[in-house]
């Protein structure tokens, strides 16, 4: 039932996401082509709007989850959602998962429309065609491969996709317990400014209290890149091979424990709430 | 199959529910009749585990309002509660996906018989229509308990008709069917019992035959009596 749930979360909301994912890649596209103009005006327009896109991406992806709760939940689509047969910790899954998942795609479209702006600005810059590059390409790879660097940033990645995936869990459970709690009888005024000034000062205090327990998990070390006009790409490798991180292992398991006891702690909460507190209006 | 014991919901200091106890058996239509605000749709709400702070007990089938007992109810709430971007296709795809108890056979024989397109956009139908496609998902599960809030409250009287029809057709039985709505005339024929809903206590539960032999008088001139402002 989980899995249907979750279906149906992800059918409610993808039309809003294709919308912004398209409008970021669309961008990606034109961006180069834009300043390939070589025109100051269209090129600061462009870098001003893809100041403003990004930081407008990040909070229309909030927004939508936090619709996402609220009005599937506890607007009117809530008498549907909550009167399903199912358990209400599938219920809580089910918008969590969806919350992550959403944050997740989020970010590989941005990653996506990252690569096509680069190398869309690449081939515009130089003139070059993809088969005249692509032997380059595979030789400056095969060049920064032999620093180590494609190992260090793979480990790296490893190592921080766990931290990464529960604070993106843990981001969720806190929003879905704080707009669970405003919707309850134990708040009946001014829900949406209490739900906001909760919001605030739970990931103020979680935050501080888990901060304050550890260290930096995985530290890297500085990249120093000393590039003029003789440098070659044996210069860059060398600062490549130079660069590492340090991993912390007790702060790192202390990272991961006080995110899971959070996620717990709050799923928890959700629950009962939703079992002893809801009222739908 | 619905035992109701002591209920007691309040909000911000309003008594909305005042220590109403119901029992209600299988097999019978009941009407929930009250005026707007005496307590009607917050008792259906707690029935389908919308609200959960009140005292008192609540058990369905044996059952407080859980997953178990949600799957025997079918709701129709006073609200269009499928989402806008959806088309009938999809709402009916959902229903099928959720509820074991979904005739899909039912639903398309239903869509055709109240002439609703199953392609249509929720946000292009009418409200009325939008009451007579819901009422078709409800009706179209073969629940134990089909507890309908308001059904004939937003649509005009060609329609009511076609409404209760609608219900009369497509319940089991051996089920349980509580009706609420303030427009008694034109449903009252229907009822087996009803209950009484006065500012949220429970001032009358009876037999519709009981009711008229002993006051001489319709349900609904009996109603106007006892809620005369």
């Amino acid at each position: 039932m989980l899995i249907k749930l979750i279906k149906h979360d992800l059918l409610a909301t993808y039309r809003e996401f294709t919308g912004l994912y398209v409008a970021l890649i669309s961008m990606a596209i034109v961006g180069p082509v834009v300043i390939s103009t070589k025109n100051e005006w269209l090129i600061a327009i462009l870098f001003f709007g893809l100041f403003g896109f990004t930081i407008a991406t990040l909070v229309v992806t909030f927004m939508t989850i936090i619709k996402l709760y609220s009005r599937r939940l506890f607007s009117d689509e809530g008498y549907l959602t909550l009167t399903l047969p199912v358990k209400t910790r599938d219920t809580i899954a089910s918008k969590v998962a969806t919350g992550v998942f959403w944050s997740f795609a989020t970010i590989a479209v941005f990653f996506l429309s990252f690569t096509l702006f680069t190398t869309i600005f690449y081939f515009i810059l130089t003139g070059t065609q993809w088969y005249d590059v692509s032997v380059d390409i595979a030789a400056i790879l095969g060049q920064i491969s032999d620093t180590g660097i494609f190992n260090v940033l793979f480990n790296a990645s490893l190592l921080g996709f766990p931290l990464s995936f529960m604070d993106t869990v843990y981001s969720m459970t806190l929003l879905l317990f704080i707009i669970t709690l405003v919707n309850t009888s134990l708040i009946r005024k001014n829900r949406v400014a209490a739900g906001v000034a909760l919001y605030l000062l739970a990931s103020m205090i979680l935050g501080s209290i888990l901060s304050n327990l550890h260290g930096e998990s995985i530290l890297f070390t500085e990249l120093i890149l000393k590039l003029n006009e003789s440098s070659g790409i044996a210069d860059v490798a060398n600062a490549l091979r130079a660069f590492n991180f340090t991993f912390n292992g007790m702060d790192y398991a202390i990272t991961l424990v006080g995110k899971l006891v959070y996620i717990v702690g709050l799923g928890f909460g959700t629950h009962w709430l939703l079992e002893n507190k809801l009222e739908i209006e | 199959m619905i035992e109701i014991t002591n209920v007691t919901k309040k909000y911000a200091g309003n008594t909305a529910l005042d220590d109403v106890s119901l029992s209600l058996s299988a097999g019978k239509i009941v009407g929930l009749l009250g005026p707007n605000g005496s307590g009607k749709t917050t008792l259906i709400k707690i029935l389908n585990g919308l609200l959960r702070d009140y005292t008192g007990e609540v058990l369905i089938d044996g059952h407080k309002v859980d997953e178990h007992t949600k799957g025997l109810v079918s709701y129709l709430p006073d609200r269009t509660y499928l989402p806008d971007w959806t088309d009938a296709e999809g709402a009916i795809k959902m229903f099928k996906d959720m509820y074991a108890d979904f005739d899909e056979t039912k639903m398309r024989s239903l869509l055709e018989k109240l002439n609703l397109n199953p392609k249509q956009k929720l946000k292009t139908m009418s409200k009325g229509m939008k009451e007579k496609f819901q009422l078709a998902l409800v009706m179209s599960r073969n629940a134990k308990i089909y507890i309908l809030d308001e059904p004939i409250g937003g649509v005009d009287p060609a329609a009511r008709e076609l409404i209760l029809n609608t219900i009369l057709q497509n319940y089991a039985s051996d089920s349980l069917v509580l009706i609420s709505t303030h427009l008694i005339a034109d449903i009252e024929q229907i009822f087996d019992s009803v209950i009484f809903l006065k500012e949220g206590k429970v001032v009358l539960h009876d037999d519709v035959d009981s009711v008229r032999t002993k006051k001489g008088m319709s349900i609904e001139a009996y109603f106007k009596e006892v809620f005369r402002c």
